[in-house]
């Protein structure tokens, strides 16, 4: 209950801290890195990001951390991401962003194998900070839902199984 | 230290993490095959893992979505005489319980909720389960997955019990329950009590028994003086001509504690018989890639 409490607090806190005046942006393009912890565990994304005005569609690969403290072989998926930016200026950014992500990862055991893919979609809320003229690091927050679609090998069916997802995401941005 | 020793040290890391095994070279006593036993299910909870230890979750998620050849659980005696999953010796731990295991009957330990890290997932809730759930979810299954039973036998309160009566207690409800689901081929008893093995030995000889000890050489006197199955010892503890030895005698070994890749090559290059990993897709790929 505590930790749902902190992520009410901690969206509603970030949109009425940064309350500066908005800048428009113009049509830019760049590279995010995004390292996020969520339902299939620790990722790793590099995405390319389209930036018009106060919006940002950004498309890119990941790669997914199993119970490992290395990539486990197969284990990418994509990004897609779309930013609205609620505050925009020379300094700071506050945004809401709308997220899908894949993961598919082969599982081999000692009689089989099996490709699953797990999906992961979550509304997040987050803000940057301008560190260097053309770099941002930022983190957000956020929750939503995965689906899980995975051969059981007791009962030999593929199965789908749906459940809540939360985000904790930390962002390095580069603009052109 | 400057960045060329930084690299160093990361080279060097990563050229550890490379070693590669030769598993047409495993020589064990299942004819060149290492069984996959994932720890407490999936292995112990990290940003990893976000599964609590020996929850259902952990457990089902292990041997259905990962196919492994088993799992290894811990199991107490609760107040009830009855078997629940479950590690500590203390509830508040790793639960929003109180107390010790004992002090509780199986259905108030089953509404005690696992508590969670920071990692674990933040809508999911698992309880404690008992044994007889993991029991009677596979004991149907054509291929039932192996139990390793890890019997936490120190954990009793004093005042209730003398230590004959609650190993002859804890004994025969283990007996009892693995009959009634005919899941004795495939279980495995793992205890740290000789004294326990040998009332569990007493009421069935056909069980699995395996003495687990930081001792090898303790360990194997043993399962040899009671003609045991064989012994569980932590990967650091053990070394491959220790486990050639055993093997000699016809005892297998049961590794634990491997988790990270030099952990699991390491372990693999000693040919046990099983390991139980909290890495179970890394093992997999050492061993079926």
């Amino acid at each position: 209950m505590l930790k749902k409490i902190t992520v009410v607090l901690y969206l509603i806190i970030i949109n009425c801290f940064f309350t500066q005046a908005e800048e428009k942006e113009k049509i830019k393009l760049g590279l995010e890195t995004t390292s996020h912890l969520s339902y299939t565990g620790v990722n790793l994304g590099l995405q390319v990001n389209g930036l018009l005005n106060n919006h940002s569609l950004g498309i890119g690969a990941k790669v997914t951390f199993q119970s490992s403290y290395f990539p486990h072989k197969n284990s990418m998926g994509v990004i897609i991401d779309y930013k609205y930016f609620l505050i925009s200026n020379l300094k700071i950014k506050s945004f809401i962003s709308v997220n899908y992500g894949n993961t598919r990862y082969e599982v081999k055991n000692r009689l089989t194998s099996s490709k699953n893919t797990i999906h992961e979609y979550v509304i997040s809320n987050g803000f940057l900070i301008r560190i260097l003229p053309k770099i941002w690091i930022g983190t957000s927050m956020g929750v939503g839902g995965y689906r899980e679609i995975h051969y059981n090998f007791y009962e030999a069916r593929k199965e789908k199984v749906n459940g809540y997802n939360a985000i904790l995401k930390g962002h390095l941005n580069y603009e052109f | 230290m400057n960045f060329k020793v930084y690299y160093f040290l990361i080279m060097v890391f990563v050229l550890m993490s490379c070693k590669k095994v030769d598993i047409d070279d495993i020589d064990n006593l299942n004819g060149g095959l290492i069984y996959v036993i994932g720890h407490r299910g999936m292995g112990i909870q990290s940003p990893y893992n976000q599964f609590p230890e020996n929850s259902f979750i952990s457990i089902t998620k292990a041997i259905e979505v990962y196919g492994v050849d088993g799992v290894e659980i811990d199991v107490q005696l609760t107040k009830d005489i009855d078997l629940v999953l479950y590690h500590d010796d203390k509830l508040e731990t790793s639960s929003n319980g109180n107390g010790y295991v004992y002090q509780y009957n199986l259905n108030e330990l089953t509404d005690f909720k696992y508590n969670r890290d920071i990692y674990a997932n933040l809508f999911a809730d698992e309880y404690l389960i008992s044994l007889e759930t993991v029991l009677q979810r596979y004991s149907q299954q054509t291929i039932k997955p192996q139990l390793h039973l890890d019997l936490r036998s120190w954990l009793y309160d004093a005042d209730l019990y003398n230590s004959a009566d609650f190993f002859a207690l804890y004994a025969t409800k283990i007996v009892d329950i693995l009959n009634q689901y005919q899941y004795i081929d495939n279980a495995y008893i793992t205890s740290g009590s000789v004294e326990l093995l040998k009332e569990i030995s007493q009421r069935d000889g056909n069980l699995k028994l395996m003495v687990e000890s930081t001792n090898v050489n303790w360990a194997i006197e043993n399962v040899k003086d009671n003609n045991w199955y064989g012994i569980v010892v932590y990967n650091n503890s053990i070394s491959k001509s220790d486990i050639k030895f055993a093997h000699s005698l016809g005892i297998r070994v049961s590794i634990f504690g491997v988790k990270i890749q030099s952990e699991i090559v390491s372990a693999v290059k000693k040919n046990p018989d099983f390991i139980i990993t909290d890495n179970i897709p890394n093992l997999q790929q050492i061993l079926y890639n």
